[in-house]
């Protein structure tokens, strides 16, 4: 969760607005709700909160709705700009909607 | 942070996608992490077919792109568009932390931690590269602590052992004089300090957990050696170890060159080079060394050194090196940040067997396994010989060492020569 914090920080630090965080699970969904962060969540598509670990099969299905989600999106005409959440924005990149795959938050779990 | 924001890639570029480069050398794969997608039928017809291959196979999804894009969108006669983003501008992890110091993005765009696993791995590098943005003010707040650095920069030390052991050294040190260790950077390719080598962060050094690490291939997902010596494993570790000292053992490398540190009463302005050097009844050993990589500027600052001191204490019988340090450096207790210029060698570390021995017992240290030289960067693969980035270590080099090896840890020295082709992980417990 912090990793995304530390994304948002330099989202934010260049007034991008137009973003929204896909949370991968229920309770950073509630994190971000809190924080009154863009985000979108829906049990379905998502991951349960077991331990993740790298290329173990939970993770896979994890990655794998990234894939999921944007042919979604896509499908629906966005053009999309995706970053993963331990990336940091150092310049601003475009003017297109930037998704997070909020993937990193089953990481502060499991390690 | 860039002051002047403005556009690098636009959905106007004229292609469908423009995705990350995860490529380290000549080869370039897609990296999944970062991508810029045009809604269009070429790129829903893409998504359909890469979700279609992680739902058909067993591959995850970054495999998945690179092999759909191989087989069926990187061919000719299809109106597919898309580019990899430059390297330099949108680099990966091994691009960022892993290239020689020279060759890194100075500019770069965004910056993305991949090619390491784990969370605080990802957040300590971060810290490393000035791009964790989040610390609240007490990470820094450094009134009333006190600091202690030393040079890894030292001509004698190349091997991972060796620099494992300096820096377990520079931990007792630390431990004993009660002060916050400010990591210097470590070496993972470059077997001496020259320029150009390699400099690393310190998880590439070391991996403390039971990661399985094969570096047999070329992408990532066979490559982990880069495996975790990661804060807040070293603080569970220490907690119990030093009930007093744990929650400020250390810092990253960075720690002194962050702008938060340029107030007025950083510890910076209240250095001191200690040379403990001097502490050896080897004269030979007196010679000049670069001091450490910091901010640190020895011109600015006093410096002590011990010429002959450790003889005038030895005649009130057998001390051991914690008591030199005692002795000698407790009178400069009030300065904020002591600099070690070297401590390799002749500070080999407290005759205290049982803090050592507990200690790399709690950190589970190991050196990461079969760490090689990468590939060359692309854009200068032409230009240099593979030498120039491949570690040298003439065996011829060695007797120094050794010699300071064989008084702490002989069986250290003798893997170090293998550490290049071994695949085994060296344990160094």
């Amino acid at each position: 969760m912090d990793l995304c914090a530390n994304w948002l920080a330099s989202v934010r630090f260049h007034k991008i607005e137009n973003f929204v965080v896909i949370a991968l699970d229920q309770q950073a969904f509630e994190l971000l709700k809190n924080d009154s962060v863009p985000a979108f969540f829906h049990p379905r598509f998502s991951t349960d909160a077991e331990k993740q670990s790298y290329l173990e099969g939970s993770y896979k299905q994890l990655v794998n709705l990234k894939t999921f989600y944007m042919y979604q999106i896509l499908s629906r005409g966005f053009h999309v700009l995706l970053s993963d959440n331990d990336i940091v924005f150092v310049k601003v990149c475009a003017g297109a909607t930037v998704t997070s795959v909020a993937a990193a938050l089953q990481f502060c779990r499991s390690y | 942070m860039s002051k002047n924001p403005f556009n690098h890639i636009s959905i106007d570029d004229g292609y469908d996608l423009q995705i990350q480069d995860d490529g380290i050398g000549l080869a370039q794969s897609l990296n999944t992490g970062f991508q810029l997608m045009r809604s269009t039928e070429q790129t829903i017809a893409f998504y359909a077919k890469v979700y279609e291959t992680t739902q058909s196979t067993t591959m995850q999804d970054q495999k998945a792109y690179n092999y759909v894009m191989a087989n069926f969108f990187g061919g000719s006669g299809f109106s597919f568009k898309w580019r990899f983003l430059d390297r330099m501008k949108f680099p990966n992890g091994w691009v960022l932390s892993n290239y020689p110091p020279a060759r890194r993005p100075s500019s770069p765009v965004i910056v993305h931690m991949n090619w390491i696993t784990g969370h605080d791995s990802k957040v300590h590098r971060l810290r490393e590269n000035i791009y964790w943005l989040i610390d609240p003010p007490t990470y820094y707040n450094f009134a009333g602590r006190l600091f202690v650095t030393y040079s890894n920069n030292d001509p004698s030390v190349r091997s991972l052992e060796q620099q494992t052991e300096l820096l377990i050294n520079a931990m007792e040190l630390a431990w004993v004089a009660k002060r916050t260790l400010i990591l210097p950077r470590f070496r993972t390719f470059g077997w001496a300090p020259l320029p150009d080598v390699h400099h690393c962060t310190f998880e590439t050094l070391y991996e403390v957990d039971e990661g399985t690490c094969s570096a047999s291939g070329p992408h990532r997902d066979h490559h982990r050696a880069t495996h975790s010596f990661v804060p807040a494993v070293v603080n569970d570790a220490l907690r119990e170890l030093l009930p007093d000292l744990w929650h400020d053992f250390f810092r990253e490398h960075a720690f002194l060159r962050n702008p938060v540190m340029t107030q007025a009463d950083s510890p910076i302005k209240d250095a001191l080079l200690v040379d403990l050097s001097r502490c050896t009844h080897n004269p030979n050993a007196v010679t000049e060394y670069p001091t450490p990589e910091s901010a640190f500027d020895a011109d600015d600052s006093t410096g002590v050194t011990f010429s002959g001191a450790r003889a005038s204490l030895e005649n009130d019988g057998p001390i051991d090196e914690l008591q030199v340090i005692d002795k000698l450096v407790r009178p400069y207790e009030e300065h904020a940040l002591w600099v070690l210029p070297r401590l390799h060698g002749h500070f080999v570390g407290a005759r205290n067997p049982s803090f050592r021995e507990r200690l790399r017992k709690a950190l589970r240290l190991r050196t990461a396994p079969n760490l090689r030289a990468p590939p060359l960067p692309l854009s200068d693969a032409h230009s240099k010989p593979p030498a120039a980035a491949a570690p040298a270590t003439p065996a011829t080099k060695a007797p120094a060492a050794t010699e300071v090896k064989a008084q702490s840890q002989p069986q250290a020295t003798a893997s170090a020569n293998k550490q290049e082709t071994t695949s085994t992980v060296i344990e160094l417990m």
